[in-house]
């Protein structure tokens, strides 16, 4: 069967995955009923469709909070991840001293320190925001500084030649230059941002009126709605897809001048 | 020359500098005396690492040379100067803006506009280069010839007194090499300027140039000035009078047998 539109890469490069994952679902409905599988133990994509219907109100509500914290997380991360970087290219100096810290809230495990940190901050939602914070500046920071730093020599050397303030040289060719990076960055922090919220809320295992999607896991855990318990993993990974697309199109639209970036980020 | 009664325009006097300033390191270049007069087409050729690019960024003043003096007009070179037009071997635009607006960015950048004259001379400039069909493209839609022709007539605009070249063409393939040299001559013609052009090709070196310094292998030093007394304009023709080959083949004895000398 070649029809003319197989050999579309574009028409391919959806309709590809998306057969794949319409199979999958197909398998796994005709498996659960062809095994007549407990419900609590592996539902079908139907019975989870279902929940998702049914318990529309609760998931939307709990979905609203995880996405509240991740948007915080997100831009607080942005603006002090950046604010960080623009402070580690002032000098060599400042960079040696206090990148080590940047790296070591990376590789400390933020389910380690969400406890202390549910204990600091009283406010539920500012303490989920901050370890979700924890979670997503790193990217940020070490991008930015990257792109910063990263500057053709021969540029600068140019620029030395205009005699330039350091002002000049950090607004005209660095920050320009790092656009790109930053946008990397972006992306996987977005992603970043939403773990954070969702691990920290496992961990801090909060219920009443302002639970967000992990919450609604645990709980629907408890009490063997497992329907639901997918129906609000997959609310978690369509937000996370849904940033994703997001990041990529506003990179898209900033960099429309960056032809090479954005050639980059569609392969 | 006739010139040569003027004052040197560029005088270096015993330059020479080391990168590592611990006294007995290995100097990078040393004792290089060498008077440039006005409007006068130096290149410079030597093996890779003799320290050519060194040389020229003590004369830009982005590198203070730590033996000896430059001068340009008499006057010691102790930063970068206004007067000074410099070309890289890569082209160093800025991907952001289009071709026009980056030949024009030095203006836009020193005095914060640029008049419409300018613009004008910018686009004449960029026609001079075969590029005004390209001026609204951006950088990354051109080839890598068109690019450094770019940097070129950005380095032309400010219309400085010396024009500083480190092996501007040296990323290009052989044939538009040789036009893009051709067509500087060109320029250079109709707007004289002190030019000090590092290559290391030896055939471009006494193709475009009044005089070639010859420079040793690492540290550099002077190990011949060789006047080009071949007749301008200078063309494809040139290449095959006996006496380029002469010139040539003087330089190749200093690069492949050194000792020789
Ligand atoms: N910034 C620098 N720091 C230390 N050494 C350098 C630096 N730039 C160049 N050098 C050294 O100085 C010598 C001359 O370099 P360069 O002037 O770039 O040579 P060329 O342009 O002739 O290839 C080389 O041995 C190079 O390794
Ligand atoms: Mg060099």
């Amino acid at each position: 069967m070649s029809t003319p539109l197989i050999q579309n890469e574009n028409f391919v490069k959806v309709a590809a995955p998306l057969g794949v994952g319409i199979l999958f679902l197909l398998f796994w409905e005709i498996a659960v009923q062809a095994l007549e599988m407990p419900k609590y133990i592996l539902p079908g994509p139907i019975e989870i469709f279902k929940a998702l219907i049914d318990g529309w109100q609760p998931l939307l509500g709990a979905l609203y909070i995880t996405l509240k914290v991740t948007f915080l997380a997100f831009v607080i991360a942005v603006v002090l991840g950046v604010a960080a970087s623009l402070l580690f290219v002032q000098s060599k100096w400042i960079e040696m001293s206090l990148f080590p810290y940047a790296v070591l809230m990376q590789v400390t495990p933020v389910v380690a320190i969400a406890p202390l940190i549910i204990i600091w901050v009283d406010d539920t939602t500012w303490a989920l925001t901050v370890c979700a914070v924890i979670i997503a500046i790193f990217p940020i920071i070490s991008n930015t500084t990257l792109g910063l730093r990263s500057v053709d020599p021969n540029l600068l050397s140019m620029f030395r030649m205009y005699r330039t303030s350091r002002w000049q040289e950090l607004v005209r060719l660095r920050i320009p230059g790092a656009l790109p990076y930053f946008f990397g960055g972006l992306r996987i922090s977005s992603g970043l941002a939403l773990i954070g919220a969702v691990v920290a809320e496992f961990v801090a295992g909060t219920g009443g009126a302002k639970a967000g999607l992990a919450y609604m896991i645990l709980q629907s855990g408890y009490n063997l709605q497992i329907p639901r318990m997918f129906a609000a993993l997959l609310l978690i990974t369509l937000t996370g897809i849904a940033l994703f697309a997001l990041m990529v199109w506003l990179s898209n639209r900033a960099l429309q001048n960056w032809h090479e970036s954005a050639l980059e980020v569609e392969h | 020359m006739e010139h040569t009664s003027e004052r040197a325009f560029v005088r270096m006097s015993g330059v020479g500098h080391r990168y590592d300033p611990t006294p007995g390191s290995p100097m990078a270049v040393q004792n290089i005396d060498l008077d440039i007069n006005r409007h006068e087409f130096v290149a410079v050729v030597g093996p890779s690492g003799c320290g050519k690019s060194t040389l020229l960024r003590m004369v830009s003043g982005l590198l203070v040379p730590s033996e000896g003096t430059v001068s340009v007009f008499g006057k010691q070179v102790d930063g970068p100067r206004d007067d000074v037009g410099i070309v890289f071997q890569k082209p160093t635009l800025l991907p952001w803006l289009t071709v026009r607006k980056n030949v024009l960015f030095p203006l836009k950048h020193k005095f914060g506009r640029y008049s419409s004259q300018d613009e004008k001379r910018a686009n004449e400039l960029l026609a001079m280069a075969g590029l005004e069909a390209f001026a609204d493209k951006m950088p990354d839609e051109l080839s890598g010839g068109m690019q450094q022709r770019v940097g070129i007539v950005r380095a032309l605009l400010l219309n400085p007194d010396i024009l500083l070249m480190d092996e501007p063409f040296s990323a290009l393939d052989a044939m538009t090499r040789e036009q893009i040299g051709f067509d500087l001559l060109k320029i250079w013609d109709e707007n004289p300027k002190t030019v000090l052009f590092i290559t290391h090709s030896i055939s471009e070196a006494v193709l475009l140039a009044d005089r070639v310094l010859v420079m040793s292998k690492r540290p550099g030093s002077v190990l011949d000035l060789i006047e080009v007394d071949l007749p301008r304009p200078r063309s494809a023709d040139t290449i095959k009078q006996p006496r380029f080959s002469e010139l040539t083949d003087r330089i190749r004895k200093h690069i492949y047998e050194p000792d020789a000398h």
